[in-house]
């Protein structure tokens, strides 16, 4: 079971990755995707101890209350070793930059190509198709 | 006195004949020696001044001679007495000649004041001739020299002498004279020392213009060097803000573009109709907001083509609440329940029609935005809507105002800028106010708001009556 965690603020993300993945997960396992609107939200589930570790996190940066930037820094003093991908509707050298410098896993701007994204999963998840 | 003296002299002929001759005529008459008589008044009348003579005896005139005056106040009559009998032989007329007496003395007169007029004016010319020659000449030398003196260079003019005759000690003419050379060398100085501060003021002068003028140089170059670098600046500053302008619509229409490109893929694949409807549903909806965003960037760059028109400013404002609120309930979003409507009459003026409309629904789609957070926030809240229409002056005056959340004073005019939004992702890309106002400014007119935050917020545009571009 793989265990997903989307944070965007746009509502329609959460039925966008449901359908991609759905077909990307078809012949890999059972996916366990969830989605949050903002930052601090998603903070609270990941601190949470009741919920399965947690695989990957895709989030966007641009978001208020709090952004991509500090989510990600958040989420590494929790724990360091969660896969963190930044997602984009900026496509900028220093947005890389910065991302890069705090230790995202990798920088995917909008619109989003879920080949390479699918490519990139099996190989930072080591998925081996079952 | 001499008059007097003559005139005494001839009174006394009077007392001569009275007492010399009377007697020796008394004694003649008696015996009647006319020729001795006649002797004696001949001897008589050739007494000085006696003019008349008339011997009368027995009523008859024995002798007469010269000629009476009448006007002659000075005659006698002397009665001729017998020396012993005392009886009237006869009468003797005298008269003295006292007026030609008094003629001569007034010619004498005459001639006298005459000769002392002629000697006062000799001494007259004698006394200026020499004055002339000993003062006047010089005085007049030296108001010359004066004159000179102010008319010309003082440095020209030599010092003043008079053409005198040496002479011992110093006199008045001496002493004017030195004075004068005094007060000249004097005044020659103080040119001097003027002429001294002119030549170095001048030359202080010279030197500051010259220092200016290298330092206007240096400033003009420094000028120069500004504005070239004000221009590289505008124009980097420029690309900037048109890089930052493209990044921000880039990132406004990436995100719908995300939902377009991947769902429609999406579509392609699915078999499920009620996935299929669902999936549709999401991609005209991100359509539409990537159709608005390039519409709000079109009337922002200004290539659309309105033109102005005289227009019923009241139909355009219930236009574009109509507009907006179909707008919104295509999209099943909130509506209010009621609008007031509060119209001017005859509210007419040339406009951008379709720009106007849309300025409108903007701002009439914020103000609904700002309505249903309340509403959301307090169900008993009762949403109120408010849009007037009014001519003030040469101005048309729209207004929107509602009750709604009101605008944070610390936000002032930037919730003109683009791209600021309140509003959650998806829902507005931050250019609404941003295209109404400058649709306003288009127009020449203007758009600006008053709010007190939480309770209410309105919006005014104004536009002129009257457009140039129309009138001409």
């Amino acid at each position: 079971m793989i265990h997903i965690v989307i944070v965007d603020d746009e509502a329609d993300t959460h039925l966008l990755y449901k359908l991609k993945f759905k077909k990307l997960f078809a012949n890999i396992g059972d996916l366990n995707l969830v989605s949050f609107l903002n930052a601090p939200d998603c903070l609270r589930y990941l601190e949470r101890k009741d919920i399965p570790p947690v695989d990957l996190i895709l989030s966007d940066i641009n978001m208020p209350d709090m952004d991509g930037f500090e989510l990600l820094q958040k989420v590494h003093n929790i724990n360091a070793n969660i896969p963190f991908y930044m997602v984009s509707a900026y496509e900028s050298p220093e947005f890389r930059l910065k991302a890069d410098n705090l230790g995202a896993t990798r920088f995917l701007s909008k619109p989003v190509d879920f080949h390479m994204l699918g490519d990139m999963l099996r190989k930072d998840l080591a998925l081996q198709p079952s | 006195m001499d008059y007097q003296r003559d005139f005494d002299k001839l009174q006394n002929n009077f007392a001569i004949i009275k007492n010399s001759y009377l007697d020796s005529m008394a004694e003649h008459l008696w015996s009647y020696d006319t020729r001795l008589l006649e002797i004696q008044l001949d001897g008589l009348s050739r007494l000085q001044g006696v003019s008349h003579l008339r011997l009368v005896a027995d009523n008859k005139t024995i002798y007469e001679s010269g000629k009476s005056d009448p006007t002659e106040e000075n005659h006698k009559r002397f009665d001729i007495y017998h020396k012993n009998t005392n009886e009237i032989l006869g009468t003797l007329d005298v008269e003295l000649d006292v007026k030609s007496l008094r003629e001569k003395y007034f010619q004498e007169a005459i001639w006298i004041f005459i000769r002392q007029a002629a000697k006062t004016m000799v001494v007259v010319f004698c006394l200026y001739f020499i004055f002339n020659q000993i003062l006047v000449v010089h005085i007049q030398h030296i108001a010359d020299y004066l004159k000179n003196i102010s008319r010309r260079d003082t440095k020209d003019i030599s010092d003043l002498a008079l053409k005198r005759k040496v002479h011992e000690g110093e006199d008045e003419l001496d002493v004017l004279v030195a004075s004068i050379n005094l007060f000249r060398s004097e005044l020659l100085q103080a040119n001097q020392k003027l002429e001294n501060l002119n030549q170095a003021l001048e030359q202080k002068v010279t030197e500051r213009t010259l220092q200016l003028t290298t330092k206007n140089e240096s400033l003009e170059k420094a000028m120069l060097q500004i504005k070239r670098m004000q221009a590289t600046l505008v124009a980097q500053e420029r690309l900037a803000s048109l890089g930052s302008l493209t990044a921000s619509v880039a990132h406004e229409i990436r995100n719908p573009l995300n939902f377009v490109l991947n769902f429609s893929e999406l579509l392609t694949e699915s078999e499920n109709m009620e996935e299929i409807r669902e999936i549709s549903r999401v991609v005209l909806k991100h359509s539409q907001r990537i159709d608005q965003i390039v519409r709000s960037m079109q009337i922002l760059s200004g290539y659309d083509s309105d033109v102005l028109e005289n227009t019923d400013i009241n139909e355009i404002l219930k236009q574009a609440y109509q507009e907006t609120v179909s707008a919104r309930a295509l999209g099943s979003s909130y509506v209010p329940p009621k609008v007031t409507y509060r119209l001017g009459d005859n509210v007419v003026a040339p406009v951008y029609a379709t720009s106007l409309l849309r300025a409108l629904s903007n701002i009439i789609d914020n103000a609904i935005h700002a309505l249903e957070k309340k509403v959301i926030a307090n169900k008993s809240f009762e949403p109120e809507l408010t849009l007037s229409t009014a001519v003030r002056g040469d101005m048309v005056e729209i207004s929107i105002r509602d009750n709604g959340v009101g605008i944070p004073a610390i936000l002032g005019e930037k919730i003109f800028d683009p791209f600021l939004t309140t509003k959650a992702a998806g829902e507005g890309a931050g250019l609404g106010l941003t295209v109404a106002f400058n649709i306003a400014q288009k127009h020449g007119g203007t758009l600006k708001y008053t709010s007190e935050f939480g309770q209410w917020t309105e919006f005014v545009m104004a536009l002129p009556l009257v457009q140039e571009r129309l009138s001409t």
